[in-house]
């Protein structure tokens, strides 16, 4: 069992991925993962994940559980949570004392809770039924905000205190929120540290900020501050010998500017003055009575962040207004945060279709997007996932109000085919390979009762538009020429790694989509249209067994069950 | 008794395959290496966006990554005062 007392470490972020796991840097004691980003994916991530696990302690740090949403959990989300804790074995697992989610939509934020007895009843379940679930203790760790809602019966400091009495749960304290919280909501981080019993703390985050001048913004794109590094110092006072973290997501700087900060982590020590204005002890720690239930003020929230360009004029409603960060500009840090961060994230997936459109021509492709097709699941990952089809729908002209000097059906194509390339890329093959020398092995039975499947990371693209020759010219950083409309297959692959695209000839297709879920060869058959289903000539049986006898070679195919299930379903026939 | 009709041929059907197959395989793989080649206005902070040392086309690993960072922005009235202040004017 790992000892976690007096470690540090940093954030394994995919910038560092190959200098982290080929030079093993010795002054991390311990690194940390955003849990979301290794849930489900395979790929490159998941081979340089292995290779950290090999040589370090990790902590799994999730962004998406939305505890405090309304609600149960999203069981799929659990689910991919608890496999990923059993394949790492971490030191410890946090998410943030947060909700991101109203109904289906999901915000892709830390939104801050109330602070009420109705919130703390909600959450002392949850908390108890996740602790259950995964089998440990959870840590959660206190959110930076930029608003407050009105009323409530604890101040933060209280709440944690309460609900980590009630549950054993624990605190991963992050003193950059603190510190983030104190200036633009005027909470004491001293309360905080004050509150908290050595056995509730898990470890210390640390992290950089931006100061916008009315308000901080947790940006995580700087070095850590001198006044956090000061709180830092005060913090470890309360509970010495507490492991902390570094966490840089923007502006990422070379590995070594990472290790100093972890080194400073390591050594610092507090000079004991705090930056704490005058004035806040004087504040009143009272709280107000509730005026309205959680599920009524969430959602008014929820409305003005995913609006579009803007929140409404008294769109701050049941938020606190005697902060020092006026409450229509906390509410516009989410709203334009909520826009901000899907578009990175679309540029990100999508960048040759970026490429193309340019900057104003995405944005509002962006906009559109969201306004039709707001996101819904609880990784940023998936928020692409649609895209193409929107963009193909027959209503897409008069939604993306902008004139591409192409149809955006061409757009759509390459969307999708940009799409498929990241979905290949992380695809979480479930299955065994089949190599040629496999299929030579099988027996007609076997041939018979084997379910063959295309894995995931093999993906089938039907485009309208010759779009591939497109894509690899914006590959090769090139202007494109704009695509031929006919009808074009493509495949599109991951092998070592790496993606890679191919046409396809329909009955190509039609055979591998007929694979998608698995199929026997006889299904597959039948895919390719005979006239009578199950009734084949040789040489259609001949076409189809050769073809996968081609894709083994290529790593198109696995075996969806185990050759032991394929003999026992034999058995079953033969009984 | 779909199946066992069916797996009647398959012996014959597959036999003359496996001959074939090796050559099959590796002529197929040089060719995949081959082709293998309305609204208001946000000011966006512009020291926030777009430093992503991972950016380049299909085979990066940080699309899309879950984070906890929170997004800059500057408050300005039109795109001359964001400018000034040294954001990126986003408009529709």
């Amino acid at each position: 069992m790992f000892e976690t007392k007096d470690t540090f470490g940093v954030g394994f972020r995919p910038q560092h991925y190959g200098w982290v796991t080929t030079h093993c840097p010795r002054e991390v004691d311990v690194f940390e993962i955003v849990s979301e980003n290794f849930m489900g994916v395979g790929g490159r991530p998941k081979f340089f994940l292995e290779k950290l696990r090999e040589n370090y302690p990790i902590f799994m740090h999730g962004v998406s559980l939305s505890i405090g949403s309304q609600g149960p959990f999203d069981p799929l989300y659990l689910k991919k949570l608890k496999e990923l804790i059993q394949f790492i074995q971490p030191a410890m697992v946090s998410d943030h004392l947060s909700w991101a989610q109203l109904g289906q939509r999901n915000s892709h934020d830390l939104l801050p809770i109330t602070y009420t007895e109705e919130s703390m009843n909600d959450l002392v379940g949850k908390v108890g039924y996740l602790q259950d679930y995964l089998g440990r203790r959870f840590f959660l760790e206190n959110p930076s905000a930029y608003v407050a809602f009105s009323g409530g019966d604890y101040d933060e400091a209280g709440f944690f205190a309460e609900l980590l009495k009630r549950t054993g749960a624990g605190i991963l304290l992050d003193v950059n929120n603190l510190y983030v919280n104190l200036k633009n909501l005027n909470q004491d981080p001293e309360d905080f540290l004050r509150a908290l019993r050595p056995q509730d703390l898990g470890y210390i985050h640390l992290a950089g900020h931006s100061d916008q001048g009315d308000v901080l913004v947790d940006t995580h794109d700087h070095p850590v501050p001198e006044a956090v590094w000061s709180l830092y110092g005060k913090a470890r006072e309360y509970f010495p010998n507490t492991a902390a973290v570094v966490e840089w997501d923007d502006n990422i700087p070379e590995f070594p500017v990472l290790l100093d900060e972890c080194n400073k982590a390591r050594h610092y020590s507090s000079n004991g003055t705090l930056p704490i204005p005058a004035a806040l002890s004087t504040l009143s720690k009272n709280v107000e009575p509730v005026s309205a239930s959680n599920q009524t003020q969430y959602a008014k929230f929820f409305g003005q962040i995913v609006r579009p360009f803007g929140i409404e004029k008294d769109g701050t409603g049941p938020l606190k207004t005697d902060l020092p960060v006026k409450a229509a500009t906390g509410l516009k840090v989410y709203n334009h945060a909520y826009f901000l961060r899907l578009e990175e994230v679309l540029v990100d997936t999508f960048p040759g279709l970026a490429f193309v459109c340019e900057e104003e021509g995405f944005r509002y492709i962006v906009a559109a997007y969201l306004e039709n097709c707001p996101p819904e699941g609880s990784s940023l990952r998936s928020v692409g996932a649609t895209l193409a089809a929107f963009l193909r729908d027959s209503e897409a002209e008069a939604r993306v109000d902008f004139d591409f000097g192409v149809p955006l059906a061409v757009l759509g194509d390459l969307a999708a085919l940009e799409w498929a390339r990241s979905e290949a890329f992380v695809a979480d093959d479930q299955g065994q390979f089949l190599m040629p020398d496999d299929l030579k092995a099988f027996t007609p039975d076997l041939w018979e009762s084997a379910v063959f499947k295309k894995p995931a990371s093999v993906q089938v693209v039907r485009c309208a538009f010759e779009i591939l020759p497109v894509l690899h010219a914006l590959d090769r950083e090139e202007v494109p020429s704009p695509p031929c409309e006919a009808s074009a297959i493509y495949l599109v692959y991951r092998r070592d790694f790496a993606v890679f695209e191919i046409r396809l000839s329909e009955e190509e297709a039609r055979l591998l989509e007929a694979l998608e879920h698995g199929a026997r060869l006889m299904d597959a058959c039948d895919a390719l249209g005979a006239d009578l289903p199950g009734h084949y000539g040789s040489e259609m049986i001949s076409l189809v067994a050769g073809k996968l006898l081609e894709w083994a070679g290529q790593g198109f195919i696995l075996l969806a069950q185990s050759k032991e299930a394929a003999h026992a379903r034999i058995a079953d026939l033969v009984l | 008794m779909k199946e066992r009709a069916f797996g009647s041929i398959v012996a014959s059907a597959v036999a003359g395959l496996f001959v074939m197959s090796a050559a099959h395989a590796q002529d197929a793989a040089p060719e995949a290496k081959a082709e293998a080649t309305k609204a208001a206005a946000y000011c966006q902070n512009a020291s926030c966006k777009g430093k992503s040392a991972c950016q380049g086309h299909g085979n990066e690993s940080c699309k899309g990554q879950n984070s906890c960072k929170g997004h800059g922005f500057i408050e300005a009235k039109d795109g001359a005062a964001c400018k000034k202040a040294g954001g990126k004017w986003m408009t529709k």
